[in-house]
This record gives C-alpha cells, structure tokens and sequence, in this order.
C-alpha cells in the first residue's frame, strides 16, 4: 500500500529561557493511505508539536525545524510559506484541534467559519459554499440551524462535530486529529469516534489520530506509534502494538490500561515523564525501563524493524 | 514547559532585582528613599513652617538660578554676598557729646555680572529718640554714593535699596553727574556696580561691570552710646542647587521635601486602595452571586463618577489637608481594576481541591478567605500597585497644583503650581519648573521600571524568553 | 440584546443621579453655599435700599426693621429658608433636569448669566480639542501596539513599553507646562496659551488657521500623553489573542495572513479595546480640567477652573452634573456597541 506521508528526521525545537525545547527529536513516521495512524504518549510528549510541525505551524520562538515531510510524493520542507498556504493547508492535510472550546473564533457565525476555506482557497461563492456547508454539518449529524450560530451558542459535542466538518470540507487527503475528544463526557466521545470511524471509511480518509488515551486510539487506529520525549518508541500495526508490545515503554501503557470489570493488576511507571531541554542521555527511557542496560545509557537506538514492527530499543538487535 | 511563578511577596522581590529593569527601578528608588532619609540632618527642624513664613526668607535673592548654571553659561554668574555684622569693624568717635558710630565692611566683587538686588539692614537698640544714619557707598574708582541719609528708631530697619524710591535720589544724581542726563529707570544694583553707567540706568552688559573692592558704610550719629548691627546684602543671581522661586525660598529644600510626603502618599494611597480593592473583589466572588452583583453594580458606579472634579469641589469648599485628601482618594478608589484581577483569580480558586478539602475540616468562609485566597491574589496585582504610586502622586500633585492640596506642605506640585502662577512659564524662570518635574519624573520612572520587572515575574506571557 | 441595553440604561441611571446628589450635597453641606447666597442677599438688600432716597429719611429702627423684612422675603422667594433635605432634593431635582439655573458671578462672552449658555458656548472648544487629541492618540497608540505586538519581546517593543507606561502615567498637564516652557518660551514655535491670538483675526480662514494654530501645542501635549494608554493595551490583548487557539486553528486552515489579523486578531480583541476607550473618554473629560487651565484654552475644564476661582457654585455644580450625564451617555453608547461587537455578551447578560 502507498504511504500518503513519510516524515524523515523531523525536528523541531522551540527556543526558551532555559534552553531548547527538543519536541520532535528527529521523527519517522508514516501513514498508509486510507488507514489511520494513532500516536500517543504521554502529555508533553512532542505528539501536538509533531502535528504542528507536519503542517508547518510554528511559533515565534522557533529554534530548529529541519527534516523531509514527504506528502503524495512532495516534500513538504522545499514548499515556500506560501504555497503551503495556499495548496496544502486545509485542501490536503487538515487539521482537528485539541478542545474546540477555543478553536472556533467567538465572534463569527460558525456557518461563515466554515465555508471561509472554500471562499478563499476554491474561490466558492457565498451561495455555493454554504451550500457545501449544510452537506458538511448533515453529514456529521449536525442540523442545519446551526450554521447561523455562534460558537458559544453551542454544546461542546455539537462543536466538535462542527470543527470535523470544517476539517472535512474541502476532501482532504489527510486529517489531523489532536485530542479529538478530550474534552467531551464518555457518551459524546464515543458519538465522535463512531462518527471519525464512518467517515473514514465512506470518505476513504487517512487519519493522524494523536491521544494520551490508548484505549481509546484502539478504537480507530490501524497502526500506532508510540511517542516518548519527542522521539517515536515503536511503530507498528495495531494489532502488534496492543498484542505484543515490544518497546518496554510501550508494554508499560498497555498495562496500565483499565479493563472493565477485570482483575488486571493495573501496571504504572516509576518516575516522572523527562525534560525535553535536558533529556537523559543515550536512549531516553532508560531511567524508567526495567530493562535497561549498558548500551541503553550511551547510545541512542534507532528504530529497529522486527516483523511488522519497528522498535527503537536496544533489546532488539541493532548494536 | 517552563517554571511555575514564584509566589510570596520576598521571592518575587528577589526575582525582580534580578532583571535589570527591576535593579534600575530599585536604584532609582533607593537613591529617592536616601534622599528623604537625609532630610533631618540637612535642613532646619522647622521647616514647613519656614517654608509658608514668607518673610524668614529675605537674605535670600529672589528667583536665582542654581549655583551650577555658572559652568554652563561660562560667565562668572554673581552669588550673594551677605555681610552680616560680623564684617563690619566698628570704630567710635565722641565729639562734643554726640558719638559717632561706623561701621565699615569691604568687599570685593568679581563676578561677570551685576548683582540681582541690594539691601541694607540696621538693628539697634536705642532707648529715647531716633538717631541719624549715612549709609554710604565707594566704588573701587572711589566714587562715593550717599545711599541713605536720615533717622532711624530701635528695633530692625529695612532699605530696599534697589526697590525703594526713596533711596535711589542720589544715585539718580550719580547717573547725572556721570552721563548729563537722569534715566527713567533706575536700577541701583546696575548703577553701583558698572563702569560707566548708561543714561538709561539699566545697561546690563558684563563688559561693563566694575570689578573690584567695595566698601560700605553704616554711619551712627547719636547722643548717647549704641550698638548696632549694620547688615548690607548684595543679592546674587544663582543660588544653590536648585535656585529659588519668586518668594526667595531655596527650592532644593522645597524639592528635598517633597520626595517623603510624594512617596509616602503614593505609596500609602497605591497600597491601601489595593488591598481594598482586592478585598472587596475577592469577597464579592467568594461569598456568592449576590455579593458578587453587588460588587459589579458598585464598581460600575465607581467607574462613572468624575473623580478629580469632585476632589476640586471638597478641596475648595472643605479645605483639605494631606491626610484627609488620601482619605477621600482611598473612599474614591474602593473598587476598581484590582478588584476585577481579584475577582477573577477568586473564581479560579474557588475551584480548587484543597479548598474543598478545608471546608470539611470546618474553616469559617471568611478566614479562607484572608488565609487562603487574598494571599494567592496578592502578587498579581505587584505590578498595577507599583504603577498607582506615581498615580497617586501625581493625583496629589494636580490639586496642589491648582492651590488646593494640603495648605502647608511643601509639595512638588504646589511648587510647580507656584511657578506657573508666577509666570515662570513665560519668564523663563526654567530652574522653577525643570527641576521639581524632574524630580516627579525620576519617581515616575523608577516605579514604571519596577512595575515592568513586576509584570515581567507575575506575568506568564512575558516570562518566557 | 434589548434587556442587556435595558438593564445597563437602568444602572447608569441610578449611578448618574447618585452622582448628582452627591455634589449637590457636598457642595452645600458645610452651609457654605447657604452663607454665600445670604451674604449675597443682604449685600443686594442694603446697598438697594441705601440708594433709595426715601430710605435715609426713616428712622434708625425703621430702617433696621425694613432690611430685615426685605431680607427675609428674598431668602423665602430664594428658598433658603427650607430645611436642608428639601432643598437638596430640589436642587437635585433641578440639576438632574439639567435646568442649571443662573451662575452666581460668572457671565458668558455675551453677557447671559444662564448656566446653560455658559456652559454651550465652551463645551465645543472641550470637545474639539479632547475629542480629537483622544482619537488620534487612539490612532496612533492602536497602530503602535499592533506592531508591538507582531514585534514581540524584540528590543523595539520592550523599550518602547516602558516608555508608553512611563508617558501615560504622567498627566497631560505636567507635559503641558514642560512644553509650553520649551517650545512656546525658548523656541517660540508655538503660541503659549488661549484658543486664538489677541486681537482674533476676523477673516475666517484666517480665524480657523489661528485656531489651529493654538490648538497645536495642546493636541500634542495631549496625544503624548494618551497614546501609551492604547499602545500598552492594544499590544497586550492583541498579544493575547495571537495566542488564542482559534488563531492556530485558522492559520492551519490556510488563511491569509490579511485575513487572520482583521477577523480572527482584531476582531475579537476589539471588545476589551473598546472598554478601554471608555474609560479613556471618561478620563479625558476629567483630566481636561488642569490641561486647559494651563493652556488657558476656553472649554468647559477653564471654565471649572473659573468657577472655583470665584466660589460660584450654581456654576460648579451644573458642570459636575454635565459631566456626570457626558460620562454616562458614553459609558451607555461603548456598552451597547460592545453588545454589537460581542455576541457572547447578549446572550449571556
């Protein structure tokens, strides 16, 4: 199967008071096209960083950002600003934020924030892209009124499902999800998700699904990558990663998943979660990795391919 | 990512010294603190007083400039001679019953430019009838003026020398004597000390002046002995450091003066209303909507009442004294921008888990919250207090500077109101004006700096780089 | 929407004529005005009765007596005579109305003693000067803070911070007296006070150039020391909303730099703005008062300064109450307009 997007040693640092911030520490990833790729990990783990760095939204305090982003064969790093802008952005790769508390703009219509892609990207009349518009919002389960409405007019649910909309309109190849669902009760979350997964398969979408919650990355990922201090722990199928973790860390989360009604022993990491200005030396878990060893203290391990899996860890081979 | 701020009053203090705007701030305001501290081994103990008795302020010229200016213009600018009694000698002479009493004093003048003013002094204690006095006058060219020729009585006599004319009918003469004709204008400090003085009596250039020795004489003629205090004052044109006004008073004392009262009022003023204010804010949002509205409805109200208008109207109708203006003031700014910042951080707490937890082992609602939130509140609104001294100050300022602060004190603005009542605006008398706004401007920036390394620590947004 | 404006008309009502008692009350309390209006009484009475020819011919005792009933009549007709509360609440009465009376010393330039002329034929000279200095303060200061703000944290913009705090804290009045010493005494660039030259030129182009002419050492003052003010918080709350998800969300949607800056930056940042021009205004009708008193410029804050000089307090009582009612119709106008630009406000209000 073609991969849709290949990322190449992607870096990206912010620049602070106490140094740089290493948030995305030299990345490869890769998205089949038409599936969907779950990254998760803890919070502050570089996994938003690593979406704003795809679509090339950075922040003033910006310290490094180098590497290939390999989109339908383009790479995206020898875009100009503008043509990022101007092809990329929205008709095809989109982007669902964290919280759509706030990510819609208190002071417009939601109907106008959404048609504004096709105004100015596909050059749309008002007419005709509202048009699009109510399709859009039907289709995410979301009545027409709602499109004379202002944000704060809204339930959280049906703004979030307003944001997809958004994110779908101009049938991108590519929709990045941060945290869908993160702020929504149970019931509406798990709306959301039926909804993502019905959408991906009618729409034939691939998704970057990001979330701190393995469970529920398990309910719409065909493959996950495991983020850890900015770097990517393993990659693999789902099927693998959630029946056979290999990366130490990796097989820690799983554990420390609650089954319902289980007698699991719920596992956790000792330790804290490592500082992206100083990150420990060699491999970056091995503070907390009840199998650490002596190569694991000085040396980096790269991504190792076992299987269907590729594992950064020392315990694979590699050395 | 990034430090959480530092919390306590002393650690962001120490935080702020650290930036180099908050050391800035701090010198600034240290040197002013300094200033004040030094005020009682520096000017006399009464000084206030002294300050509005107009008349304790003669020996001092009238609208000098500061000693200073000299090293700028270059030209040797005069400073008040002041020949008190002690330069004069005294020699007696009895002819006949009656005595003769002079007092010489000589001087020698080397300034580039004519002095501002003359006085003559004389103090006596005659019993019975008044006595005759000469007052004369010899130039270094030996020129002789008769500056005054009559009776005096016990007690202190004054001759306005260069105001009174009365005196000047001699030195008209002198002028005559010298050009042919008599000036319109006579100005005596000119006359006396020029070469050649101009027949218009008034020719101020310094080519002209007439260096040299003087010397002066108090003449008694009496029947019986006396003792007298001759006094004889060549006013200066500069005085000290900061010159003085149109009353002869020395304005680096009036300035020196003015640092306490400025700071401790804008101090006091900025930190009372703000902890009402917080008070009040936090109150309304910790006890309930009700409360809350009420605090709303108040703070509205506050806002729309033309403040300094009414200020001007109790000022005029109720005269006010410095204590009762930052009463008034605090009563005016109970509600206001802290009490929103308050309100909102209240909201936030109010949330909290700890404060949940202290309300099941009993806590009273109100000692919450003067323990627990009112603390928390406190360093957010460092940097709005630290920016409301020189608010306040210069609240103080205005109405003093239109005549209606506190009658007695010394305050900058009342200096500045009293030079531009003089005209010193339009005369440019700059020393009058410049320098007490200088000094209203150095506090001005020392509390903006320290308000900005406030704002820097409390402020997240502006913490991170 | 309706109930909101409803509700916030109701408020500033209230506070409005609280306002108004207020100085009524304090104006009068200390019987200061009572003993000023008496005193003027007899004053009137006496010198009245001793031009009267008649009048020196009564005896000692009859004329006692008849300046005695003179006197108590007029302080009737005057109302004096009432108990302090009912006077009050007719003044009020009367104050809120805006019936301000006669001033008690002070006459317009044509003669009228009516407050009311009194207070229209300067009102305008206020409002051209503070008007126009506060919106181009606001101009320039709103223009400042935007480019502050996409300069963040340079050089540029933390200098430029300390020196907008530093020239708005210090009033219009104190730069006015440096400037005028400056530039009105030593570089004779500019007229040191009053609103047209002596003698006023009669042309009327050459009229409105001598206005303008005087009106520029006052503008500037003013601007220099307002334009902080908007450039300080334009900057922070711009800054703030920069860091607004919404304005991450649509730079990811590939909007136009253009388009982000006017309906995603400024759009919502404009509310908190336009509080802040509230407060600006009603600061700029108080701060007015030692300004054009240094200026000598003939608006309404000379005029207070006029008042208070000649203890006529029917005169300062009516400016307060005016300035009372100015505030609150802006106060009113910025709400309703911050209703317009907000809609969370109109739903949740």
């Amino acid at each position: 199967m073609k991969k849709i997007l290949v990322t190449e040693d992607l870096v990206l640092y912010y620049r602070t008071s106490r140094g740089p911030v290493r948030a995305v520490d030299h990345v490869n990833l890769w998205v089949e096209d038409g599936s969907s790729l779950a990254v998760v990990g803890e919070s502050g783990c570089g996994k938003s960083s690593m979406a704003y760095a795809i679509l090339r939204i950075l922040p003033r305090n910006v310290h490094s950002y180098s590497g290939k982003i390999i989109f339908d064969g383009v790479n995206l790093m020898d875009l100009t600003d503008e043509e990022m802008r101007s092809k990329i952005r929205w008709r095809k790769i989109s982007m669902v934020f964290q919280g759509a508390m706030n990510t819609l703009n208190p002071v417009i219509k939601v109907g106008d924030q959404i048609i504004e892609p096709l105004l100015i990207h596909a050059g749309y009349k008002k007419e005709e892209a509202l048009r699009e518009a109510r399709e859009a919002v039907k289709n995410v389960g979301l009545p027409e009124y709602v499109l004379d409405r202002y944000p704060h007019e809204l339930s959280g649910g049906m703004k979030q499902r307003a944001v997809i909309a958004m994110a779908l309109l101009m049938k991108p190849r590519l929709v990045i999800l941060d945290e869908p669902t993160s702020a929504l009760d149970v019931l509406t979350q798990a709306n959301i998700m039926n909804l993502l997964k019905d959408l991906k398969e009618r729409e034939r979408l691939s998704y970057i699904f990001i979330t701190h919650d393995l469970a529920l990355a398990s309910e719409l990922a065909d493959y996950v990558a495991v983020m850890y201090a900015g770097k990517i722990a393993e990659i693999g199928s789902a099927e693998t990663i959630y029946k056979n973790p290999r990366h130490p860390y990796t097989q820690k989360l799983i554990g420390s998943v609650p089954t319902l009604r289980s007698e699991k022993v719920l596992e956790f990491i000792p330790g804290a979660p490592p500082d992206l200005v100083n990150p420990p030396e060699g491999c970056r878990f091995h503070l907390r990795c009840p199998f650490a060893k002596d190569i694991c203290k000085r040396r980096e391990p790269p991504l190792i391919k076992v299987d269907n899996d590729h594992v950064a860890c020392w315990l694979y081979g590699g050395e | 990512m990034g430090t959480p701020p530092p919390t306590g009053i002393k650690q962001i203090l120490k935080e702020a010294l650290k930036t180099k705007t908050g050391m800035a701030a701090v010198i600034i305001l240290g040197m002013m603190i300094l200033m004040s501290a030094s005020i009682p081994f520096y000017s006399p103990v009464n000084f206030v007083k002294r300050w509005n008795d107009l008349k304790s302020w003669y020996e001092y010229p009238s609208l000098a400039a500061p000693v200073w200016v000299k090293w700028f213009t270059g030209t040797n600018l005069p400073e008040t001679i002041d020949l008190t009694s002690k330069h004069f000698r005294v020699t007696e002479e009895e002819i006949s019953g009656h005595y003769i009493t002079t007092y010489t004093a000589y001087f020698r003048y080397t300034y580039d430019d004519y002095p501002s003013e003359l006085k003559a002094l004389i103090k006596t204690d005659i019993k019975g009838k008044p006595v005759r006095l000469n007052i004369i006058f010899i130039r270094p060219d030996g020129e002789e003026i008769n500056l005054f020729n009559g009776l005096v009585s016990s007690g202190q006599t004054t001759f306005d020398i260069s105001l009174d004319p009365k005196l000047q009918k001699n030195i008209a003469r002198f002028v005559y004597e010298k050009t042919g004709t008599v000036p319109e204008v006579i100005r005596p400090e000119i006359i006396l000390f020029s070469k050649s003085p101009s027949k218009y009596g008034n020719e101020a250039a310094s080519s002209n002046v007439l260096r040299g020795r003087y010397i002066v004489k108090f003449q008694v003629l009496s029947d019986k002995k006396i003792s007298a205090e001759p006094r004889f004052i060549v006013y200066g044109k500069v005085y000290g450091f900061a010159g003085t006004d149109l009353y002869r008073r020395d304005l680096w004392l009036g300035i020196l003066w003015g640092a306490p009262v400025a700071l401790a009022f804008g101090t006091v003023a900025a930190i009372a209303t703000a902890l009402l204010q917080v008070i009040i804010g936090a109150a309304g949002a910790w006890f309930g909507p009700k409360w809350d509205e009420l605090v709303q409805r108040i703070a509205d109200f506050f806002l729309i009442i033309p403040v300094l208008p009414i200020l001007i109207l109790i000022s005029v109708i109720y005269k006010v004294t410095i204590w009762s203006l930052l009463g008034w003031v605090i009563v005016f700014s109970v509600v206001g921008v802290s009490s929103k910042i308050a309100r909102s951080i209240t909201f936030q707490i109010r949330e909290e888990q700890y404060i949940e937890a202290a309300k099941t082992y009993g806590a009273s609602k109100t000692r919450m919250l003067f323990y627990y939130v009112i603390p928390r509140i406190m360093p957010f609104t460092f940097a709005l207090v630290a920016l409301n001294v020189p608010t306040y100050i210069f609240l103080e300022a205005s109405l003093s500077f239109l005549g209606l602060g506190d009658p007695e004190l010394p305050t900058w603005g009342r200096i500045l109101g009293d030079a531009y009542s003089a005209g010193a605006l339009y005369q440019g008398y700059w020393w009058w004006v410049i320098l007490p706004a200088f000094m209203i401007m150095l506090v001005s920036l020392g509390f903006t700096l320290l308000s900005y390394a406030f704002d820097k620590i409390v402020n997240p947004r502006l913490r991170e780089e | 929407m309706a109930t909101f404006i409803a509700k916030r008309a109701l408020i500033l009502t209230l506070t409005l004529m609280f306002s108004v008692y207020m100085t009524v009350v304090i104006a009068n309390f200390g019987g200061y005005v009572d003993k000023l209006l008496r005193d003027q009484i007899t004053f009137d009475v006496t010198t009245a009765l001793s031009r009267d020819p008649n009048f020196a011919k009564l005896s000692q005792e009859e004329r006692q007596k008849l300046i005695e009933q003179r006197i108590e009549a007029k302080i009737r007709a005057a109302g004096l005579d009432k108990p302090f509360l009912e006077r009050s609440l007719i003044q009020f009465t009367q104050a809120l109305t805006l019936n301000l009376g006669r001033a008690a010393f002070l006459r317009s330039s044509s003669g009228s003693k009516a407050i009311a002329d009194i207070i229209m034929e300067r009102l305008p000279r206020t409002v051209l000067l503070f008007t126009l200095g506060t919106i181009m303060a606001a101009g320039i200061g709103i223009f400042l803070g935007l480019v502050q703000a996409r300069k963040a944290l340079s050089k540029f913009d933390r200098i430029m911070i300390v020196l907008e705090i530093f020239t708005y804290v210090q009033p219009a009045w104190f730069y006015g007296i440096l400037f005028i010493l400056i530039f009105a005494f030593y570089l004779r660039i500019f007229p040191s006070g009053g609103m047209v030259s002596i003698p006023a030129p009669t042309e009327p182009v050459a009229y409105f150039l001598d206005v303008l002419y005087h009106l520029a050492l006052p503008l500037i003052t003013w601007i220099f020391a307002s334009f902080g003010y908007w450039a300080y918080t334009t900057r922070n709350i711009v800054l703030q909303t920069m860091e607004e998800d919404f304005v991450t969300a649509a730079r990811a949607k590939g909007l136009p730099e253009r388009i982000i800056l006017w309906r995603y930056v400024l759009r919502p940042s404009s509310p908190p703005i336009i509080t802040g021009v509230a407060f600006a205004i009603v600061f700029s009708w108080t701060g007015a008062i030692i300004t054009e008193t240094v200026f000598n410029w003939p608006g309404i804050g000379l005029l207070f300064w006029e008042a208070i000089a000649a203890l006529d307090a029917p005169v300062i009582i009516g400016l307060t109450v005016i300035l009372a009612y100015l505030i609150v119709l802006t106060v009113l106008a910025l709400d309703i307009i911050y209703g317009i630009l907000d809609p969370r406000l109109r739903v949740m209000r």
